[in-house]
């Protein structure tokens, strides 16, 4: 190889090391301003590479509560989160947690943690400190029989069971007080409940594949609303599933979709409408949040997972979406603020306490060396950005 | 403040041994150039491996909450030069660095320059002040910049063998992250110190 092919080589591979690297380039990404706002996060031990399933609130007794394998509560004021010991019982497993911030009750369904025989869904109205159990005979909870989860859905506790002989799920209701009863139409599913929630006077659940609706507490039946949101379950390496279900301050029903799309359909509308918020990305379990606490503008938070896990900022009346650490992102005032906390961790829970004005998510934090939990309150002028509980 | 007086001190420290020796040696070194290995058409190769220590980043940003958000990380490098003249030399350095931050994220820096050092000494002592000026590819949390790249400074050695030598360095590196049009706000300065041991071969 003579001088000149030498000189061409190197030249050849310098040029596609420069494209390569100038590829890899954001101009709008400052790296060093990005590091100079950072701030340590300090959490609390119990949350760091650990996973928070489940958020809830109780206003009236002001006090926060975060579900892994147990209940864990904290008041408004403090910082020191607590084990919440269930029915007198602190050695027990949470398969089920459900709040009323309104009316100030909770109800944990309560499993032994070493047999996972099922104890009983137990309610309390004092912050916890006395409980009463729900008459769950209905249910069938034994050796077939499991209590998966529990949702509170305007003003009816359900509760989802899990036959493992049938492989199949079944859904119970009950005011929060009263014994369980069954829900017509959703027995014997093929598919677990994953989210519910009410709008106006209706009442929705949804599976991976299908919202159901319920025109009273007691009944529901598939949702045959033109357009209702479907998912295929994944197969194989295609297909798409729903994500997540909430209800705006409209009363729309929202639902998300593993390919990107945010489904809506307004209260007594007679069709769901649709958008784009990521395309072909994953979207998860999503919360509506007022971006002041005048509660005269709101944006959606809506758990994504393409390249990164996290949430992104979705404003619904502009069809807009923003990421999480965008210099436009209301949430997190700083890039660093997102990036450092929420960035590359599968939200699984997001909850707004308009009580407290304050925003909790849970992440699924395991060998992050990060935390599960995190915060973020409006100051009257701006979101605080998240911390580590 | 405890961090850039800690750094000061040890340019110091390195500082006076050379300037003395830089002194002193016209007397001792003649015109042997360090038994010719720093005469014209010498060549080196050297891998460093040390500490990089954040001294601070300009503009301060206001809303910045610690002083220090970054730690003290670790860089290495190979390195070669081409003696175009007697005790000067020119070539590249291929370096790589990592530091990571106060919000757990690491900072990961991989800088390729061009390489201009100025070589003295008398056996079994050398030593070399000098300077790399190139490009700096930047990755932080799957963001990445390339910036411009400058470090200077210098080291001391001792000739283990005809070959052989091993000693300390110490460069400051000093990287303007600079955006263009409405980002230009992003403008940032970062500048580092870089303690490391290097292995030399002459050839």
């Amino acid at each position: 190889m003579n001088h000149c092919t030498k000189l061409k080589i190197a030249s050849a591979l310098a040029a596609i090391l420069a494209c390569l690297a100038i590829a890899s380039c954001d101009n709008s990404y400052g790296v060093f301003s990005s590091i100079q706002t950072e701030k340590a996060q300090v959490g609390t031990t119990l949350y760091k590479n650990a996973t928070v399933k489940a958020l809830g609130e109780d206003a009236v007794n002001q006090k926060f509560f975060a579900v892994m394998s147990k209940v864990y509560s904290r008041s408004f004021a403090g910082t020191a989160w607590t084990l919440l010991p269930v029915n007198g019982v602190s050695d027990y497993y949470a398969a089920g947690f459900a709040s009323s911030a309104a009316t100030g009750t909770i109800w944990v369904a309560s499993l032994n943690a070493v047999s996972s025989a099922f104890n009983g869904v137990y309610t309390s109205t004092d912050g916890g400190s006395t409980w009463s159990a729900l008459t769950s005979t209905a249910l069938g909870a034994g050796s077939t029989v499991s209590v998966d989860s529990l949702f509170w859905a305007g003003d009816t506790l359900y509760v989802l069971t899990h036959n493992h002989t049938a492989a199949t799920y079944s859904l119970y209701y009950s005011d929060g007080a009263s014994a369980f009863s069954a829900v017509t139409g959703m027995t014997g599913l093929a598919y677990p409940i994953i989210g519910m929630t009410k709008a106006g006077t209706n009442y929705w659940a949804m599976t991976e594949a299908q919202v159901y609706l319920g025109s009273s507490k007691s009944t529901f039946a598939a949702d045959a609303t033109t357009g209702t949101p479907t998912g295929t379950i994944i197969s194989s390496s295609s297909g798409s599933v729903l994500g997540g279900i909430a209800a705006d301050s409209t009363n729309s029903v929202l639902v998300t979709r593993s390919d990107g799309i945010l489904f809506t359909l307004t209260l007594g509308g007679p069709s769901w409408s649709s958008a784009t918020v990521l395309d072909s990305v994953k979207l998860g379990v999503l919360a509506e949040v007022p971006t002041t606490t005048g509660l005269t503008a709101y944006r959606l938070l809506i758990a994504k997972h393409n390249s990164t896990y996290g949430y992104c900022e979705w404003n619904a009346a502009t069809s807009t979406q923003v990421a999480g650490n965008d210099s436009t992102a209301i949430f997190s005032p700083t890039a660093s603020g997102y990036t450092t906390t929420v960035y590359d961790k599968p939200v699984t829970a997001i909850y707004y306490s308009a009580a407290k004005g304050t925003i909790l998510i849970a992440l699924a934090a395991q060998a992050s060396d990060t935390y599960a939990l995190y915060s973020n309150t409006y100051s009257g002028t701006a979101w605080s950005g998240w911390t580590a509980e | 403040m405890k961090r850039t007086l800690a750094a000061l001190f040890a340019l110091l420290c390195i500082a006076l041994p050379l300037s003395a020796q830089v002194a002193g040696q016209s007397e001792s070194d003649g015109t042997d150039y360090f038994g010719g290995l720093h005469k014209k058409g010498s060549q080196i190769i050297s891998l460093t491996t040390g500490a990089g220590i954040p001294l601070f980043i300009l503009p301060a940003d206001p809303s910045a909450t610690s002083d220090y958000p970054l730690g003290v990380g670790a860089s290495f490098s190979l390195n070669y030069e081409y003696f175009v003249a007697n005790r000067l030399a020119i070539g590249g350095s291929l370096t790589g660095a990592f530091n990571t931050t106060v919000g757990g994220r690491t900072l990961f820096m991989a800088p390729v320059a061009l390489k201009l050092g100025y070589w003295w000494g008398t056996a079994p002592l050398e030593y070399t002040v000098g300077m790399d000026m190139g490009l700096n590819i930047v990755r932080l949390s799957g963001n990445g910049v390339i910036t411009p790249f400058i470090k200077t400074g210098g080291g001391a050695f001792v000739q283990l063998s005809q070959s052989w030598s091993l000693g300390g360095q110490l460069y400051w590196w000093f990287i303007p992250e600079v955006h263009f049009g409405s980002s230009a706000s992003l403008n940032r300065y970062g500048n580092f110190l870089e303690i490391s041991i290097a292995a030399l071969y002459h050839f």
